[in-house]
């Protein structure tokens, strides 16, 4: 409620904009305060407390949502030109303020519930005590997400990577708290798993690990979360066999990227929807997932496409949204030959990062493939020389009747790349929107795949692509400048 | 009841100081106040809202006119609304009263973004400064809380 006095007391539009004469925004309610300072990293929060009473009060409350980050700690600080090419190393220099600042925060923060904890610094095995103990304190106020980040920030570069022997080893224990873990979110990044897992993940619904290792404890780890919704092994080492049990019956998602170790994948959680991989191909076992209805496959090392194309369309006749990324030169060679008919798929997207003598004959066997598609996305790298391609032999005609919208990128026009935008425009009955983009870029987990060189057209290409494609009757064909 | 533009009314709103505004229900309807209003079937006409004056109720109206439009891009609000809260304290002050009272969240939440960028990022001293916000610690007192967040102050 506005105090009368105030209201007549109101003050116009030009009044001093940086000053104010009277202090306004003690003024306002508690409720409406809060909702300022909830806006507040920890630095933001620590600062303010110092102003008033009313205002210590309330930034001791500032938010459930607690995050510890070199942002939220080291506000200025955060120039990652520093990070990059500065000699000092900043992680060892701002470590110990780090962690006395999430000591003193902590010790400060008189919320009843935090609802997240997150902490994303590079720390080790050095600081388990203080870590150990923001894990309790998060848990002592029931805690529902958790998020321990704890790799340097240049992760990326292998020689930056926390080593095995001086990762932070996370106890599930200290989840504990006396009452039952209310976690249903948790992200570990470059830590050990420790042992002692009891109910503490019971509530868990969303467990992501990077950088794990997970060679012993991963199936005792997943016969402990009986409602996990969505699973994220990313930079893991796993072992040999690694089974995604029954038992997890609400899981829906499941991702594993760049992981090591592995060499067979039984999926055995009959509700999954969505399959994630990307790494070494290896041995999947999809025949007790039923359900799969969206399939990511991104492999590095690929000899015999269709054997994995016939493997999923047998097992998976359902799955309806297809993603390949095959980083292998040769994957479309000889694929008409073998190929499987996909039933239900309405979506299909190919990524081909290696340099790949464009087949329109293949291509079009692979749309053919695909009697219900509706999408189909390319991403390819093709020889840059204008190929003189054989015309396209005169087939019995398959027209596609649901494909409604195309994208390729990576078009430069070659002969053959033409052709298979002539074939689209003749045989896609139903297409509304066909984009031809001439730059190849896109990015899967931590790889960013771009082609430099390729940015735009060069000159005059453009304008061959329109002319080449003129006069065919689509009024939908889009071509894009980059 | 059908609450789309094209068969909008008008509704009447009287401010604190007896101004009275003339909004197409579809703009006013984003108070969730007046929404329950309308939806009760107690919309009389007007409508007194004695906690907003004449002035405020205008800017209020001005953003639920600009966010009830539905061709508005969300890049568009955005670059809209950063020059909306760009006021004096005075009249950030009222908004934020309204739009607690008026009850509606999207302004709300702008204005107190708008009101925390301000004292992010600034030494206490400043905030105190621009705000005119009165120091109630004693000397004793300030410094154990500076030593209690100690990290914060380096």
């Amino acid at each position: 409620m506005l105090p009368q006095h105030l209201i007549q007391t109101r003050r116009g539009r030009h009044d001093n904009l940086d000053k104010a004469e009277t202090d306004r925004i003690s003024e306002l309610p508690d409720d409406i305060l809060s909702l300022i300072i909830l806006n507040f990293t920890p630095r933001d929060a620590a600062n303010a407390s110092v102003l008033s009473r009313k205002w210590r009060r309330l930034c001791a409350l500032c938010t459930p949502y607690l995050d510890f980050d070199w942002y939220t700690m080291f506000r200025g600080l955060n120039n990652s030109a520093i990070w990059w090419n500065g000699q000092i190393d900043l992680c060892q220099q701002y470590k110990d303020l780090f962690v006395r600042g999430v000591n003193q925060f902590i010790q400060f923060y008189n919320g009843a519930e935090v609802l997240m904890f997150q902490v994303s610094f590079c720390l080790n095995r050095d600081s388990s005590s203080d870590i150990d103990r923001w894990v309790s304190f998060a848990a002592s106020r029931g805690v529902k997400g958790l998020v321990l980040n704890l790799s340097c920030f240049k992760f990326i570069l292998p020689e930056n990577r926390n080593k095995g022997n001086e990762l932070y080893i996370f106890h599930p224990a200290l989840l504990s708290q006396g009452q039952v873990s209310k976690l249903n979110y948790l992200w570990l990044h470059s830590c050990i798993l420790g042992e002692g897992l009891t109910d503490q993940f019971i509530s868990l619904k969303v467990l992501k690990l990077v950088n794990v290792s997970l060679r012993d404890q991963v199936q005792r780890v997943l016969s402990c979360c009986s409602v996990l919704n969505s699973i994220t092994l990313a930079d893991c080492s796993l072992p040999v066999n690694l089974c995604i049990p029954g038992s997890l019956h609400c899981l829906n998602s499941l991702e594993i990227t760049s992981c090591i170790g592995v060499q067979k994948i039984e999926l055995f959680a009959s509700s999954l929807t969505s399959f994630k991989y990307y790494g070494y191909l290896i041995e999947f076992s999809f025949s007790q997932v039923p359900n799969l209805e969206k399939v990511y496959l991104g492999a590095e090392n690929v000899d015999e496409v269709h054997k994995i194309f016939s493997q999923i369309a047998k097992d998976l006749p359902l799955v309806k949204t297809l993603s390949f990324l095959f980083a292998s030169a040769s994957w479309l060679q000889g694929l008409r030959e073998h190929i499987t008919p996909f039933r239900k798929v309405q979506q299909l997207e190919l990524f081909s990062p290696r340099k790949t003598n464009f087949d329109t004959q293949n291509m079009i066997s692979i749309l053919r493939a695909c009697p219900l598609l509706q999408q189909f996305c390319l991403v390819i790298r093709s020889v840059e020389y204008y190929d003189q391609g054989e015309m396209l032999e005169p087939t019995e005609c398959v027209i596609h009747e649901h494909l409604k919208k195309v994208e390729i990128s990576g078009f430069f026009g070659t002969w053959s790349q033409i052709e298979f935008a002539i074939y689209l425009l003749k045989y896609g009955v139903a297409l509304e929107q066909m984009v031809i983009v001439p730059r190849f870029s896109f990015s899967i987990g931590r790889n960013r795949y771009v082609s430099g060189k390729r940015m735009s057209w060069d000159e005059g290409e453009r304008e061959m692509v329109c002319e080449r494609l003129q006069g065919y009757p689509k009024s939908a064909v889009v071509i894009l400048n980059n | 009841m059908s609450l789309s533009p094209s068969t909008s009314k008008m509704l009447s709103l009287k401010s604190s100081d007896g101004k009275v505004l003339e909004v197409e229900e579809h703009v006013a309807v984003l108070c969730e106040t007046i929404k329950s209003l309308v939806e009760d079937g107690c919309a009389d006409s007007p409508i007194p809202l004695a906690n907003v004056d004449g002035a405020t109720l205008g800017n209020v109206m001005e953003w639920c006119k600009k966010h009830a439009d539905q061709k508005a891009s969300a890049d568009d609000l955005e670059d809209w609304d950063a020059e909306f809260v760009e006021r004096d304290q005075g009249e950030l002050y009222h908004l934020i009263m309204a739009a607690n009272y008026l009850n509606i969240k999207g302004l709300l939440d702008l204005i107190c973004q708008k009101v925390a960028d301000m004292i992010k990022g600034k030494h206490p001293e400043k905030i105190r400064e621009i705000f005119n916000i009165e120091n109630d610690f004693t000397p004793e007192q300030q410094e154990q809380i500076r030593k209690d967040n100690s990290w914060a102050f380096e």
